[in-house]
């Protein structure tokens, strides 16, 4: 599936084991996922890192509160 | 003779491995020949029949996904013939977790919609989705999964060969252990393994432990995990003392042919013991650690199916229920009865459960047949009592032919009988919380208030409303079958609202032994809060300190 919106960094689930700052997608509809590379480390992933603030159009596939980014290209 | 209840979805079975289902037949047979042996006897019972839900009293299952179905089913079954283990037979795409509201949802980003777990089927209780009406847990229930969404069976027929060739070993064996800890998290986990073992060396740090062991590095029985983990994920990852690196410290395929026979393993990680399918787009193409130490031929894996809470410094939610489970079990407990001891004793400690120790309830789980005791009881065995399961291809003889089974009618009933008092006992004296959402600015602002009294610098302020003991009992013979002698006993009386705090504290340096280390990243704690009778606001607890 494919989705656009701004990537934004926030704490994720904080106060847990998993607490780690997590990167999101905020999607023009209006939802919010935790974006997510298959493979990639979970807690630091330099590549996903540096869409910070951008707008981007992800390809990938959404499984719960994540979307599993395969493939992205920034928008103007 | 003791009683098993074999719970299965027969239909599902086939449906997942077709024509090779006879070979999952063939090794519950022999399962039952072996309990046979242990003067266990076992029944299957297969909540997709007819016929057997008829005889159960119940009604089959038509939508083998459809928790409430589900737990209908095997709740006919148990109070059909109330078995001293429920061994549920099958991943969750045979018999599924139970679909637990997850009472942290929304709260600090925790996004878990469900806080999925057999904790149900471990309880009278009815069908629901609130974690609260199961504190009461009375029924000894374990999981040995199949790989979800797996055509072959050969993984199930192997656990089910570790089910049927199980002895238990002299306490001596689980002596000693392999614990691993991230670095951020290494003062927790030396209290939990004090807690266990009566002592604390030896602890794996990652970083730099892991994920590559040596030979021998796994050998211990006891396996104690206090690691990060993630959905999907084959491996988990330790974390440096400042939380800025989370290198891989245990994954399925460097275990693999490492684990011990007889291995039991608490693991305190985020999705430590979710049974995900494999090879999908959104997991790794490996299945979970916990899979794969059951395939090594660990007698038990508990674990947690989704985010799970811990402190860094200190022991609370998984730390004290992970803990609880391998102290049963090296006293010589079943795993599945330590599974039951360790839910009981978790919620009794608790006093008033917190969402955070809702969640942890809920999530944490038995892999493994119920009814293997790992640790020889105290009662001396003798070669007559030894179990003598019929040949299993391909299992490690290792030491245990050498050891003795311990008789197995030694008081037991009365023994359960007292478990099954003591779960309502314990709900019965524990309050739950419920969170209420927004709460008006004047109350607000009293609680952070008394949280900057204690110390801390207040920011987020979350209300809940003590929801009383789930069994009042009013009557003096029902008290007393309880073992209570009053209600005042039972139920100290709760303030009208609890708020947790977050409180945010300076950073500060950490003195251990005469060095310093660098300050820690994350540095609060969360305050509970409670309004006195007289309307004043008070700290009375401090949590997760970070």
């Amino acid at each position: 599936m494919r989705l656009r919106g701004i990537v934004t960094q926030r704490t994720f689930a904080k106060g847990s084991k998993s607490e780690r700052p997590g990167v999101f997608l905020e999607t023009d509809a209006g939802e919010s996922f935790l974006l997510k590379r298959l493979a990639a480390n979970p807690f630091h992933d330099a590549q996903l890192e540096e869409l910070v603030g951008k707008r981007i159009e992800a390809n990938g596939e959404k499984r719960a509160y994540a979307f599993y980014v395969r493939k992205w290209r920034e928008l103007g | 003779m003791r009683t098993k209840f074999i719970v299965t979805n027969v239909s599902r079975l086939k449906a997942k491995y077709g024509t090779k289902y006879s070979r999952v037949e063939k090794a519950i047979q022999q399962l039952i020949d072996a309990d046979a042996a242990r003067a266990i006897t076992s029944t299957v019972w297969d909540v997709s029949s007819t016929a057997r839900m008829k005889e159960a009293g119940g009604t089959k299952v038509t939508r083998s996904r459809d928790p409430q179905q589900n737990k209908d089913a095997i709740d006919a079954i148990f109070q059909h013939g109330q078995p001293d283990y429920l061994m549920i037979l099958g991943s969750v795409d045979v018999i599924p977790h139970q679909d637990l509201a997850n009472p942290l949802l929304g709260i600090d980003d925790d996004l878990d919609e469900f806080a999925w777990g057999d904790l149900p089927y471990a309880c009278e209780h009815p069908y629901s989705t609130d974690v609260k009406d199961f504190r009461a847990t009375t029924r000894v229930v374990g999981r040995v999964p199949d790989l979800t969404g797996a055509k072959d069976p050969k993984h199930l027929v192997k656990v089910l060969g570790v089910a049927a060739t199980w002895v238990p070993l002299a306490p001596k064996h689980y002596d000693d252990y392999f614990a691993l800890s991230t670095e951020s998290w290494q003062e927790s986990t030396k209290l939990s393994i004090e807690r266990i073992f009566g002592r604390n060396k030896n602890i794996h740090i990652s970083p730099t432990a892991g994920p590559r062991w040596n030979n021998g590095e796994l050998d211990p029985l006891p396996h104690f995990i206090n690691c990060h983990g993630d959905t999907g994920r084959m491996m988990f990852w330790g974390e440096n003392a400042d939380a800025t690196d989370q290198p891989e410290s245990h994954r399925t395929t460097l275990v693999r042919n490492k684990i011990g026979r007889g291995t039991v393993a608490a693991v305190e990680c985020c999705y430590g013991a979710e049974l995900y399918k494999p090879g999908t787009s959104t997991s790794d193409k490996e299945h979970g650690i916990c899979q794969e130490y059951l395939h090594g031929e660990a007698y038990a894996f508990f674990g947690s199916t989704t985010i799970a809470y811990g402190p860094a410094n200190e022991m609370e939610a998984a730390d004290i229920i992970c803990a609880a489970f391998l102290q049963h079990v090296r006293a010589g407990d079943s795993t599945g009865l330590a599974a039951l001891k360790a839910r009981q004793d978790f919620v009794k400690e608790a006093k008033r459960l917190s969402a955070i120790e809702q969640k942890t309830l809920a999530q944490f789980n038995l892999l493994g047949d119920p009814s293997v005791h790992p640790v020889q009881a105290g009662s001396k065995a003798t070669k007559k009592t030894m179990a003598k399961p019929k040949g299993m291809l391909g299992m490690k003889s290792a030491v245990h032919v050498a050891e003795a089974q311990p008789a197995l009618d030694d008081g037991h009933r009365t023994r359960r009988a007292q478990l099954a008092k003591r779960g309502p006992r314990i709900a019965a004296e524990t309050a739950a919380v419920r969170a209420i959402g927004i709460v008006n600015s004047d109350e607000a602002d009293r609680a952070r208030a008394a949280v900057e009294e204690h110390g801390g610098n207040a920011t987020r302020v979350v209300a809940y409303e003590m929801i009383p003991p789930a069994v009042l009992p009013k009557s003096k013979a029902k008290l007393k079958a309880l073992g209570m002698a009053s209600t005042n006993e039972a139920v100290p009386a709760p303030p009208m609202r609890t708020y947790l705090v977050r409180a945010e504290r300076p950073k500060t340096s950490v003195e251990n032994k005469g060095k310093t280390k660098p300050p820690r990243l994350n540095t609060y704690s969360v305050c509970v809060v409670e309004e006195q009778r007289n309307g004043t606001m008070k700290v009375v607890q401090e949590l997760f300190a970070k």
